[in-house]
């Protein structure tokens, strides 16, 4: 979680896009507040800087070439 | 096994910023063990990259190819032929993977996306510590399994320091002195005498780099003689 957190903000997304939370099943006001300060969150944060229009699907040679031969 | 750490991300993305057509090279073996540039490191470097790019609005294409090894020929001579759709080349492979990959024909500027640190060990998931210096000569009978090259911060071959303390090294105080350890073991193994004859002299003139090493069983095909 940590490293995924320091991965995001090298890349410059920024670290505190992500969070985790523990909550027990039977917590609900908890995970209200918690989707709430998330959505707070993102909402000050703005839109991804990444274009959404450009999809992240990875390029893998090796399974390309799978795809062809079937 | 080779244990390295993955560059700075920044110092990759300068490294590559200037190509549009990006292959990532993985390596399947040591550096896949210690997290730092196997099939999973190559597919986070692709993503960071992906999403670093993206918000300059720069859309690079970026392929990922993971390697049995890539300090040997027979996996990387397939690369060859790969790299054709694409300008360079991040190789995630320790320093002699990324170095076996650039003298490959046809290949494109090659990048490397480690540091390699040392030979170690994997103490535990993600825990890795130094355990040789590859230094061509190897006393482990006689010191009793710890390396007096490697563990001993000034690499005594005979004898600890005057600064131990209690034990610990004066180096790092937090470290056992490779010395007292080599002694407490022999005593406990009741083998103390073979370490009364002093060592000779490291043969250092052998670590002159670039090291070779030929098989005895390949020396006629490699035209050496005794």
């Amino acid at each position: 979680m940590e490293y995924t957190r320091q991965l995001l903000e090298e890349c410059g997304l920024g670290a505190e896009r992500l969070a985790m939370y523990e909550i027990p099943a039977s917590e609900a006001p908890k995970w209200v507040a918690a989707v709430n300060e998330m959505t707070e969150k993102a909402k000050a944060l703005g839109p991804n800087p990444v274009n959404p229009r450009w999809g992240l699907e990875a390029v893998v040679p090796e399974k390309l070439e799978l795809a062809v031969q079937r | 096994m080779i244990i390295a750490e993955r560059k700075p991300f920044a110092e990759i993305k300068t490294a590559v910023a200037p190509f549009e057509k990006i292959l990532i090279a993985g390596c399947g073996t040591c550096v896949a063990v210690c997290l730092a540039g196997g099939e999973k490191e190559v597919g986070l470097l692709a993503s960071q990259l992906k999403l670093a790019f993206g918000q300059e609005g720069k859309h690079p294409k970026i392929g990922e190819i993971t390697v049995e090894r890539q300090c040997d020929r027979e996996f990387i001579q397939p690369l060859s032929d790969t790299v054709a759709d694409y300008d360079a080349v991040i190789s995630t492979a320790c320093g002699a993977g990324v170095q076996f990959l650039a003298e490959l024909p046809e290949m494109k500027p090659v990048f490397p996306a480690l540091n390699t640190t040392f030979i170690g060990v994997n103490e535990e998931a993600g825990y890795y510590t130094e355990r040789c210096r590859a230094c061509h000569q190897c006393y482990l009978g006689v010191t009793g399994g710890i390396c007096p090259q490697t563990m001993c911060p000034k690499g005594l071959l005979n004898g600890p320091c005057g600064g131990n303390i209690q034990g610990k090294c004066e180096v790092n105080p937090e470290k056992a002195c490779a010395w007292c350890e080599i002694y407490a073991k022999l005593e406990r193994e009741g083998r103390l005498g073979q370490i009364e004859p002093i060592l000779p002299l490291h043969p250092y003139g052998r670590s002159v780099t670039p090291g070779t090493v030929i098989h005895p069983a390949y020396k006629r095909r490699y035209s050496v003689h005794e």
